[in-house]
Formats: structure tokens, C-alpha cells, sequence
């Protein structure tokens, strides 16, 4: 499961990171890092319960759902028989707690099944998908915090100014559109109007990645720029109150330069809640990616969970849910390491 | 009323502070004239509002312009002028030249940084020593401060420490470079009684081993008493008398001043005296003397004419329009 995949890198950082010194230094460290340590794998030990769980409310609300997968597959000219063969086949006639049961132990045995169309495995519908989707929320992210955070944090230290008023006003707009609209006019002005970027298209990364790259940027842009705006303001927001504190002032009664004491003391003060917002940002962005994927006719895991869903796929539904809430939950891991760095207050509770 | 009159390390001259409210500037500080040598501690002495805090922060150009602004006057610092310094080069002197330690130390002190880090963040940035030779400074300096195992500090963040160890941080920032002017805004009001104590008799030694000019602000006579050689005492954005520690204390020459010292607790047997009325509101200034309304020797001439800062010998000035003709009590009177 990508869940506690997770933890190989971390734990292999921290120990490379240890090793790498010698012996009395490496126990100061590990001594220092202790409290991180225990805090990573509290959080994975949290994890796989906490997927198991979701794996659960999924199938829950699928077994609710009334239409009939096997005649949804078949189609509406299908005999009663025949359905009643693929029911049994695809063990729709087991219990409800049989059938999960049957997931679950599969799942634990690293398969997440086979899609019931065409019998593919899962995992491979979910690797087809993957890079293209990854591509594009990371790009996103990439996108969303390298405007927004140093503009928020400009723009809170000099509260009032030019850059703080213009960003605002364009904060505000950016923030009334919603993402299928810009998606629209983006297409309609940069590739039908102005022919400069190519508007839909399936992307392939293993082609000429110019290509592929030009592909996704209006997507990206489509999928950032609300949330660009949103980190723009809570940046902004917590920028200006740090701003404000004695510690500030005190730094400048030291000479600092104020580029200086915007890159360390203000960024570091300020950055506890844009990096919490950001970390939830993603599995917004995960969200957004799916309508996305489907308007611009990408193939990514987005595109495919919608038509999983729209088809009755239950195996390839829950097998996009699982991954989707592994890279949330990693996501959310990396966003309290990373408070854990920012806030040392914060750090023994 | 200095006694080497222009040459002090750092001179106030006529210096005018005003809050901007809805883009008017208000005066809340007035000519006030004040001179610190080498080695001297100066107290400014205040209640909340007399605009001590300003003048002091004033001399570093801390203030926040939407807020509070020089409007007039000047600040030398051994006969540069500060004021009309270019930014780039106020930065070289803040820290470097003048050292400035706050009132709270609680908040003064950035809780995202080791104090080993924010103590040679200084360092670095006005010298040119190596991040090591820093460090080395830095733990010299916590042991200058009177902080035990500094090395084991150094590498600790503020909410480790106690409130009179964080101050001890302030002061070991204050005078990293060692700093010719050295300016503390309160430096004891957030902490205990015993803590001040400490804390007043450390920056009192450090001025004399480090020959600074030092200025302390302070509402507290108690702590002018300890550790000043001269005072200065304001009143509504004035200076209202200024003289050595000994002539304040035994001779003072202004009614303000009397009544604060029959307010000290254990200078008069009996009830305390407080002085009845308020202070003015900032910038809203009574005619005449601004403390007339609660003088109990004020006559209806008091409120017409503005009285100057006169100078009655060579180390003592008061503005009072009666000093000539009133005999008030000291301390020990």
C-alpha cells in the first residue's frame, strides 16, 4: 500500500542523515530528532487503519448504490440469465462483509484486484494514469507556492503598498472565477484565439516532453490559480502579523536588512500556516484534476476514476480512492514535518 | 545643561515626535534636549504615555512612519546626525553603534530561532567573523550575560529559557558588537522584582566596563536610584527637569518630580501619596504648563504662559514658572 511506502524514504533520510556523522554526534541527533521520529510513525501506525477505513465507507456506499453493475457491463439488452452469471462471477451475490473481506485480504496480498471491464489489473489502469496526473497537481503545486508564498509574504511586510494593493484586487478576482471557467476562457484565448498552446489532447510523457509540457500548461494554470490565491492571502495574512511582532523589530535594531528579515525571520515565522494550507491544497488539486483530466481529455487518474464511477468499476473506484488517500495522508505527514521544522514552540506537544 | 555641552555620544536636540492620525501629525513629544556621555547612564524617567519609549526608539529611527514620525529636531551621535542618514547606512549603526535592548522579553525574542542564531545573526551581518568564530563569540557573550553553561543555551530556542535569561539574551544581542550607545526601553518592567534587581546591576556594569553611553528608560525610581548617574524626567511629551541622580532625589526642582518621589513607597511614613488627576491625552495638550491642572502650587498665571527648561546651575534645569519662589521636598526632607 502507498501509505506506509511512505515511510521507507523518511525513515531513510533521518538514518542517512545520522550515519553520516560520527558516533557521539549521531546520538545528539537522533536524540534531537526523537520527537519527529515518534511523531512519523505514530502517523503511519495511524495510516493503515485509517485507509482501511476509507476502503470501507467506499465499498459501503457502492453496495447502497441501486444500479446493477453486471447489467450496467452487459447492457440493457442483456438475458436475466447471463446476468445472473456475471453476478456470480464478479461475487455480487456474497454478502456484503464477504465481498470486502475477499478486497481487503486481496488488497493485503499488494493486488487491488481486476477491473471488471475488461479484465485489467487495477494497478495497472492506476500506473497508466498516474504519471499524468502527478505531472499535473505537482506542477500545480510547484505553480501555486512559488507565487504565492513570496508574494504573501512581500506583500504582508509591506502592507498598503503597490504590490500588496494590485495582488489583492487581482487575489480577489482570481478567487470569484471558478476553475471550469477559467479552464474555458483559457482555451477559447491561448489556443482557438491566439493558436499559441494546444487547447485538449491526450498526453503522452514518453513523446517530446516540449510537448507533453505544453500540454499541460493550461490545465495547470487551470487547476493553480485559485489556489494560488487563496495562499497568496493566508501567506499574506500571516505575513503581516509577524510583521507586527517585537521580534521583528527586534531583528532590526540588529541592522538586518529588510530582504534579509523578510528570507529568514519573517518566512520562517510566517510559513506554519501556508504549509498547512498547501498540504490541504493537494487533495484539492487531486479533486480538481479529476474534471479537469475529463475537459481536456487527459488520461489521468482523475479521468479514470470518474469513468470507473460512472460504470459501476467498483474495483478500479477503490483502488483510485486507496491511492488517492495514501498521497493525502503522506501529504499531510510532510506538512507536519515540516511545522515541525518551522515551529519549534510546537514541537514537544 | 550637559556638562560637556554638544560633544556627548549621543545628543537630542529639539526633538519633536508625532503621531499621524488621518494623515495631520500630532505632537505628542516637544523639544525635548537630552545629552549622554561615555560611560554615563542616563534615566528617562516617565509614566506611561510621557513619550520616553519614543524619544528613546526615536534616536534608532524604529518607529513605524504610518504610525509615529520625526517631525522635527535632531539626533547626533558624536556630532553625526542620524536623522538624515540614508537607510543603508542607519542599518550599520543600528546594532553596531547603538545596541538597544526591549522592554518584553518575552516577545522580543523570535521563537522560531535558536538564540545562538539570533545572537550572531549581529555578528555576522556588522563583522566579519566565520560562522565558528561567531559561535565562539556567542557563548563569550551568554557567559559575559551571566548565563551558566552556555553551551548548552546557545543551541536552545526562547521558550526554554526563563524571562530573566531571555533578558540576559536581550542584553548579550544589545552589546555583541560592542556598541558605543547602548539604549534600554524599560528593560525590567516584564521581569520580577528579584530579576530586576539582577538585571539593573548587569547593564549598570556592562556601561562601565564597555565605557558605553547609556540610556535607560523607565517609569520606576527605584530604578533610577540603583544604576543612573543623571535623570531626565518627562512629562506630556516634555522634559520637565533634568539633573544628577543626587540633586533629583534630594533637590528636585519641579512640582512633578516632588510629587513623584512622595509616591515612592517608604520615602514618607504613612499612606501613599498618589498625584489625583491624569496625565493629558497625547497630543491634547493643556495651555500654559501641561502639568498645572494637578499642581497643588499652580496659580492662574501657570496655565497662560509656557514655561522653558531653565537651567538653575550648572547641572540641574527645570521647567517651572515658580521654581525661583517654591521649596520642595526631597527625599530624606
Amino acid at each position: 500500500m502507498s501509505g506506509i511506502s511512505g515511510r521507507g524514504p523518511v525513515v531513510a533520510l533521518v538514518g542517512g542523515a545520522t550515519a553520516g556523522r560520527g558516533a557521539k554526534p549521531a546520538n545528539r541527533f537522533v536524540q534531537k530528532a526523537a520527537p519527529l521520529l515518534r511523531m512519523v510513525a505514530r502517523r503511519v501506525g495511524i495510516a493503515v487503519p485509517l485507509l482501511v477505513l476509507v476502503s470501507f465507507s467506499v465499498f459501503a456506499i457502492s453496495s447502497i448504490s441501486t444500479a446493477d453493475p453486471a447489467r450496467a457491463i452487459l447492457g440493457e439488452g442483456a438475458t436475466p440469465q447471463s446476468v445472473a452469471q456475471l453476478r456470480h462471477q464478479l461475487g455480487l451475490d456474497q454478502s456484503f462483509l464477504h465481498r470486502y473481506w475477499d478486497w481487503l485480504s486481496g488488497v493485503a496480498h499488494g493486488g487491488l484486484g481486476n477491473s471488471w471491464y475488461g479484465n485489467i489489473p487495477v494497478l495497472t489502469k492506476i500506473s497508466q494514469g498516474l504519471p499524468t496526473t502527478i505531472s499535473l497537481v505537482l506542477a500545480a503545486m510547484i505553480l501555486t507556492a512559488v507565487v504565492g508564498i513570496p508574494l504573501g509574504l512581500y506583500a504582508g511586510m509591506r502592507r498598503g503598498g503597490k504590490v500588496d494593493t494590485i495582488a489583492n484586487s487581482l487575489a480577489a478576482i482570481g478567487l470569484a472565477m471558478p476553475e471550469f471557467w477559467v479552464a474555458l476562457v483559457l482555451i477559447l484565448l491561448l489556443s482557438v484565439k491566439l493558436r499559441v498552446l494546444p487547447g485538449t489532447g491526450a498526453l503522452t510523457l514518453s513523446g517530446d516532453p516540449w510537448q507533453a509540457a505544453r500540454h499541460l500548461v493550461i490545465p495547470v494554470v487551470a487547476i493553480a490559480l485559485p489556489q494560488i490565491c487563496a495562499l497568496y492571502r493566508q501567506t499574506r495574512a500571516s505575513a503581516a502579523i509577524v510583521a507586527q511582532q517585537d521580534y521583528v523589530r527586534t531583528a532590526r535594531a540588529g541592522g538586518i536588512s529588510e530582504w534579509s528579515l523578510l528570507r529568514t525571520r519573517v518566512a520562517k515565522n510566517a510559513l506554519v500556516a501556508p504549509v498547512t494550507l498547501l498540504g490541504l491544497q493537494l487533495g484539492r488539486m487531486i479533486g480538481i484534476a479529476a474534471v479537469v483530466e475529463s475537459v481536456y481529455g487527459l488520461h489521468g487518474i482523475g479521468s479514470i476514476a470518474v469513468q470507473a464511477a460512472l460504470t459501476s468499476d467498483l474495483p478500479v473506484v477503490l483502488g483510485v480512492v486507496l491511492v488517492t488517500a495514501a498521497v493525502v495522508m503522506a501529504a499531510n505527514l510532510l506538512t507536519d514535518i515540516a511545522t515541525y521544522y518551522l515551529a519549534p514552540k510546537a514541537r514537544n506537544s | 545643561m550637559n556638562r560637556t555641552a554638544d560633544v556627548g555620544a549621543l545628543s537630542i536636540g529639539g526633538l519633536e515626535i508625532s503621531l499621524v492620525q488621518g494623515g495631520r501629525p500630532v505632537p505628542v513629544v516637544t523639544g525635548v534636549n537630552l545629552s549622554v556621555n561615555k560611560k554615563e547612564v542616563l534615566g528617562l524617567v516617565g509614566e506611561s504615555g510621557s513619550g520616553k519609549s519614543l524619544t528613546s526608539l526615536a534616536a534608532t529611527r524604529l518607529l513605524d512612519p504610518r504610525v509615529v514620525r520625526t517631525t522635527a529636531g535632531s539626533v547626533k551621535l558624536f556630532g553625526k546626525e542620524l536623522l538624515t542618514l540614508p537607510e543603508a547606512e542607519m542599518r550599520r549603526v543600528r546594532g553596531k553603534e547603538i545596541g538597544i535592548i526591549f522592554q518584553d522579553p518575552m516577545t522580543s525574542l523570535d521563537p522560531a530561532f535558536t538564540i545562538g542564531y539570533q545572537l550572531s545573526c549581529g555578528l555576522r551581518w556588522h563583522t566579519d567573523l566565520t560562522r565558528a568564530a561567531a559561535r565562539n563569540r556567542v557563548l563569550e557573550l551568554l557567559g559575559l550575560v551571566g548565563i551558566g553553561d552556555p553551551r548548552r543555551r546557545v543551541d536552545q530556542y526562547p521558550h526554554q529559557l526563563s524571562g530573566g535569561t531571555r533578558q540576559r539574551v536581550m542584553i548579550a544581542m544589545a552589546i555583541a558588537c560592542e556598541p558605543k550607545v547602548l539604549i534600554a526601553d524599560e528593560p525590567t518592567t516584564a521581569l520580577d522584582a528579584t530579576t530586576q534587581a539582577q538585571i539593573l546591576e548587569l547593564i549598570a556594569s556592562l556601561a562601565t566596563t564597555m565605557e558605553m553611553a547609556t540610556v535607560i528608560t523607565t517609569h520606576d525610581l527605584g530604578v533610577v536610584a540603583d544604576v543612573c548617574d543623571r535623570v531626565a524626567v518627562m512629562y506630556a511629551g516634555q522634559i520637565v527637569e533634568c539633573a544628577t541622580t543626587d540633586e533629583l532625589f534630594y533637590r528636585p526642582k519641579h512640582p512633578y518630580t516632588e510629587r513623584l518621589l512622595q509616591s515612592l513607597p517608604g520615602v514618607r511614613a504613612g499612606r501613599l501619596q498618589g498625584i489625583p488627576g491624569q496625565p493629558p491625552r497625547s497630543g491634547r495638550f493643556p495651555q500654559g504648563c501641561r502639568f498645572a491642572p494637578r499642581c497643588p502650587y499652580a496659580r492662574p498665571g501657570c496655565s497662560a504662559d509656557d514655561p522653558e527648561l531653565t537651567r538653575l546651575q550648572t547641572d540641574h534645569a527645570a521647567r517651572c514658572l515658580r521654581e525661583a519662589e517654591l521649596e520642595l521636598t526631597g527625599v530624606g526632607a
